[in-house]
């Protein structure tokens, strides 16, 4: 123990190191992962649909747990950038959660597979139907869209790895310049996170329909892969309590991690507004065609559910002070956005798979009308919400998630919960919010 | 550790007795003070610190404040108040055509709505806080001690005013001396 943390009580070593839970959690989450991505590629297969639902439903469920890893990491940068303290006692957790790109990027092999089935950019012919998207060719196809997904994963990767691993190093020689070098390039690290997670949205969402121009999606889907860390992170912590671990984790933390919620939820609502109305101005086709369908039938009324459910409802909720610094209510407030949030991407990837399929994609610029050309003929763009396909959906998330959760304690058991020699880590401690 | 004698030969023209302003080493021992204070049940008194002193206001038992209670019912008046006076504009009293755009829709008045809703938001967070904190104040009888001029730097200071129910001269400053202060002093208007 350095001289700085001898006044401290950090607890038992039951308390900071999960050496029984972890084995058990990782039987039962990955052996019930597993098990759910079978079962959902199975009710996929009898679809008969080419396994369009299930790619659809697993590209979901994979962009959901990237946005948790992403915007774990995308924590970590922004406890060295700021020097914060009071994440100290949080920061190995943001630490395990973020060193999942490389189970991400197995992961991913189904998606690349099943490419053909769910991009319409890899058909040929599709790319050579117009004018601007033969000049998408030049970005959008296999061989450089591979590239870059290995590029991005990669980079993730290392910079996640880079973070954690110097980190328990410390805890082993109390180097306090490992800190000093994390903090020193924690700056250009932000900046290519940041980038990386705009620019996969491009991949990920935005090409399932090529013709679709925006200039918001990018930031729209970073800042839903934001939120998606600062909601799971009261309720990872709290379920750690739960079972004994990090007793030194207290309201003032909490509230700290209610006012990152808050302002994610904040900007979340700001990006998709501004989005939205860019679109609404200017009204040209190849702008609302993202719009179209996500206003009619069922999809609108998703559409309405995410303004109340993911932005007026917690905003009206964390505004105060009170459910921020009452760990129950916090949770309560984490899980409710995590569920928007997932419904955010569900909203985003499953109709734009079945729109490519539609006339809207073929059919001339003008004289586009959704409601004539959605009343009666084509009903494929409500497939996503069938019941059995919202079941292939639920299924999918678990099973990935399963995977990731045994993957995430596989890294956390036998290591500390909290960096113990890191120099701010009383300050953490003792940390007031006001 | 300095005891009070009161004096005796008061000059008669003497100023009104704001107060006793008591000095503390630290900010711990200013902590303990306060809460010797608070259970004496005195309500007219406060701490001053060169720097924020988490937990105090709890030792002081001081509620929370009404700012924000007030700060949301303006802003949320703002919001519709704003929406209000944009539909009647556009949509009701002198509808124009602006690119074949509906006369009426919440997406683009949001505009005007968000920008008036932060506007009185902060607005009224700066007013109310003059008003709540009794501002503006040209003088303050404090001043006038040498000793508080360390409020700034390194003294640590509970004032207790005379216009407390609860005040005595002599029994307050027995009270701030028991709790550990380094001097006392009276302060007078």
């Amino acid at each position: 123990m350095s001289v700085s943390d001898k006044n401290i009580v950090l607890g038992t070593r039951e308390q900071i190191y999960m050496e029984r839970m972890a084995p058990r959690v990782m039987k039962y989450a990955g052996g019930i992962g597993i098990a759910a991505l079978i079962a959902a590629a199975l009710l996929g297969l009898a679809l008969h649909d080419s396994m369009k639902q299930f790619l659809c439903s697993y590209l979901t469920a994979w962009v959901f747990f990237f946005a948790l890893a992403v915007s774990a990491l995308w924590f970590v940068l922004a406890h060295h950038l700021f020097k914060a303290a009071w994440s100290n006692v949080v920061r190995r957790i943001g630490e395990a959660v973020s060193n999942n790109f490389i189970l991400l990027a197995i992961l991913f092999i189904p998606i690349l597979l099943g490419m053909k089935v769910i991009f319409p950019w890899t058909s040929h012919a599709f790319m050579m139907s117009g004018s601007e998207l033969r000049h998408k060719q030049l970005f959008l196809n296999t061989p450089f869209y591979i590239l870059r997904m290995a590029i991005y994963l990669g980079v993730l990767a290392a910079i996640s790895i880079y973070y954690r691993r110097m980190s328990l190093l410390q805890d082993q020689d109390g180097h306090v310049s490992r800190l000093m070098r994390l903090q020193k390039h924690s700056g250009w690290c932000f900046l290519v996170v940041c980038w990386i997670m705009n620019l996969i949205g491009v991949d990920l969402v935005m090409s399932l329909q090529p013709k679709w121009l925006t200039y918001v999606e990018p930031l729209y889907f970073a800042t839903g892969c934001a939120v998606t860390f600062f909601a799971a992170l009261p309720v990872i912590t709290r379920c750690f309590q739960r079972q004994g671990f990090l007793p030194m984790v207290n309201k003032e933390h909490y509230h700290d991690m209610g006012k990152w919620l808050f302002a994610f939820v904040m900007f979340w609502a700001y990006i998709g507004f501004a989005q939205y109305i860019l679109i609404w101005y200017g009204n040209v086709p190849k702008e609302t065609a993202f719009f179209l369908f996500r206003q009619i039938g069922p999809w609108a009324a998703i559409s309405i559910a995410l303004i109340i459910g993911h932005f007026l409802i917690p905003f009206l909720g964390l505004i105060s002070r009170w459910p921020k610094r009452r760990p129950g209510t916090l949770v309560f407030w984490g899980v409710w956005v995590l569920v928007f949030q997932y419904l955010d991407f569900f909203w985003q990837i499953q109709p734009a798979v079945y729109e490519q399929s539609q006339k809207v994609q073929s059919a001339p610029v003008s004289g586009l009308d959704p409601y004539k050309l959605l009343g009666s003929a084509d009903k494929m763009v409500w497939m996503p919400l069938h019941p059995l396909s919202l079941l292939i959906s639920l299924l999918c998330v678990v099973g990935v998630g399963g995977v990731f959760v045994a993957h995430t304690f596989y890294l956390l058991a036998n290591k500390s919960l909290l960096p113990l020699r890191d120099p701010r880590l009383p300050e953490a401690l003792a940390v007031e919010s006001i | 550790m300095s005891t009070y004698i009161p004096s005796m030969d008061a000059p008669v023209e003497e100023p009104a007795l704001y107060g006793l302003l008591a000095e503390f080493h630290d900010p711990q021992s200013l902590m303990n003070a306060a809460n010797v204070l608070r259970k004496a049940g005195y309500y007219r008194w406060d701490c001053y610190t060169p720097f924020p002193v988490h937990g105090l206001d709890k030792v002081m038992g001081q509620r929370p404040s009404i700012l924000p209670v007030v700060v949301f019912t303006v802003a949320a008046l703002g919001c519709i108040g704003m929406l209000a006076l944009a539909w009647y504009c556009n949509a009701f009293d002198y509808p124009i055509v602006v690119s074949g755009k509906p006369y009426w829709g919440l997406g683009p008045h949001m505009f005007l709505a968000f920008p008036v809703t932060v506007l009185a938001s902060v607005t009224t967070t700066f007013y109310a806080t003059f008003i709540f904190c009794k501002l503006p104040i040209f003088r303050h009888p404090l001043f006038t001690s040498e000793r508080f001029r360390r409020a700034t730097d390194d003294g640590f200071f509970i004032a207790v005013e005379a216009r407390d129910a609860k005040f005595d001269l002599k029994v307050t400053s027995e009270l701030l001396n028991s709790a550990g202060a380094l001097a006392v002093e009276e302060v007078r208007d």
